[in-house]
């Protein structure tokens, strides 16, 4: 096993999971390594679409523009989720880290191709796709019409969920408070307001700047919906 | 012989992900398939249950639905003839399934077709391909649900229904103005804008007003002014 892939620990989660020796060193043939600083876009709305790959560690955002100046966050990546748009010659979204990220990309047009040989790689993102359309379509009722505290709910056990909770039972948001708005349609005051509320509610507690323990996660999901 | 009447008389076995297969590959997902009917209203599978169908839509319009915390529906998602339906390797659906007109499927069990999926390479890249094309579409509903304003909502949709009416839409000229049957009530676009029943109404009357769009009939609906209604639907 290539040594960068034996130590990688998005391997049981990424596109490479499951894959025996030969598949796995196949993609990792045609694999170069990208880091980006948070900030850093790795590919723009209206590329040509050359580019994809396992993101390692880190955070990104998806962010699709309309016509004008106005833009949505509409997916967030983790470790181990798959980066990019295969199958089209343009990008439709811009994709830039929330934090510093490690990525493993590779060529589309090469990663199709490879694919096409290993079918179990090719399952696995099939499925990774299905999950994540299934993940985009249930945060719709949210934008379109749920009360604020029920946004930040969801996006908050949605965050716990994907990032983990290490032993001390602190998350890590990888999002500022105006991004948490961005993503959710509403203005930073808001964002902040409702945390503080679900504090008092005895529901979250903060911790620094970034930090949250959730203490009450079923009262939380009954919030979101 | 056998092998070239099979789904000979299927109206989208070329648009839908049958259309990856030759005749005798087709067999093993033919052998399968049932022909199931739904009659408008009529709900094809439930949230939350166990996830064992899924299929092609032959003919008609499904609607996907989520439940929201506080009982209503938004509807997520819309399904159109030779679309595939269902979620393969899911556990249980994630949404209900509702014909909103009286549709036609050809319906397989899950985990049967899943086994096909294993021996067919082309029709799971196929599937993988259409995946991200709605997934990409989810994305675009919602940066349309947080972000536009109700009037590029409705033209947005209307440009998107006239694509969607195609040539089966009636028109003069090929520029000329094109006629079609609004396969949804104005209750059911609100549902799919995240917009009052009333908020539409204004809207189409207000289109209808400045000449973009008539509505000869209750359900039909003629598109006067593409680019007017383009226009409208990127208005900042």
């Amino acid at each position: 096993m290539p040594a960068r892939c034996a130590a990688c620990a998005a391997r049981n989660t990424s596109l490479c999971s499951g894959l025996g020796d030969d598949a796995l060193a196949a993609l990792h043939t045609i694999a170069r390594r990208r880091t980006l600083r948070a900030g850093q876009a790795l590919s723009w709305t209206g590329d040509p679409a050359v580019t994809c790959g396992s993101l390692v560690s880190g955070v990104l955002k998806i962010t699709r523009a309309g016509h004008d100046k106005r833009s949505q966050i509409v997916g967030l990546l983790y470790p181990g989720d798959f980066a990019g748009e295969l199958f089209v010659t343009q990008t439709s979204d811009t994709i830039a880290a929330l934090t510093d990220a490690d990525l493993c990309v590779y060529p589309r047009e090469v990663l199709e191709r490879t694919l096409a040989c290993y079918p179990a790689a090719e399952r696995l993102l099939l499925q990774r796709a299905l999950a994540s359309l299934s993940e985009a379509r249930r945060w719709l009722p949210m934008l379109a019409r749920a009360r604020a505290e029920a946004r930040i709910a969801a996006l908050l056990v949605d965050i716990a969920r994907r990032c983990g909770e290490p032993g001390n039972g602190v998350v890590m948001l990888p999002l500022s408070r105006g991004a948490m708005g961005e993503i959710l349609g509403l203005a930073i005051e808001t964002v902040s307001r409702n945390m503080s509320a679900f504090q008092d509610a005895g529901l979250i507690s903060l911790v620094g700047l970034r930090g949250v323990r959730l203490l009450d996660r079923p009262a939380l999901a009954r919030l979101a919906g | 012989m056998l092998s070239t009447t099979i789904c000979a008389d299927c109206a989208v076995r070329d648009r839908a992900l049958c259309g990856s297969l030759d005749d005798r590959e087709l067999g093993a997902l033919n052998v399968l398939g049932q022909r199931r009917r739904a009659a408008a209203g009529q709900t094809v599978a439930w949230a939350g249950e166990e996830a064992v169908i899924c299929g092609n839509l032959l003919s008609g319009v499904l609607k996907l639905v989520a439940a929201t915390a506080d009982g209503r529906e938004q509807i997520v998602g819309l399904l159109y003839p030779a679309d595939f339906f269902g979620q393969p390797y899911a556990g249980q659906n994630d949404f209900t399934i509702v014909a909103l007109s009286d549709a036609e499927l050809c319906v397989f069990p899950r985990a049967a077709f899943e086994r096909v999926l294993d021996d067919h390479q082309r029709m799971e890249r196929l599937l993988l391909q259409r995946t991200l094309a709605s997934l990409d579409e989810a994305r675009g509903r919602m940066l349309m649900l947080a972000r536009k304003s109700a009037s590029e909502k409705l033209a947005g949709f209307l440009l998107d229904l006239a694509a969607r009416a195609g040539e089966a839409g009636c028109r003069a000229s090929l520029d000329g103005p094109v006629t079609f049957d609004l396969p949804l009530t104005r209750g059911q676009i609100a549902d799919v804008l995240g917009m009052t029943i009333e908020t539409v109404s204004r809207q189409l009357t207000k289109m209808k007003d400045l000449g973009i769009i008539s509505l000869p009939g209750a359900r039909a609906i003629t598109i006067s002014d593409r680019t007017a209604l383009a226009v409208r639907a990127e208005a900042a």
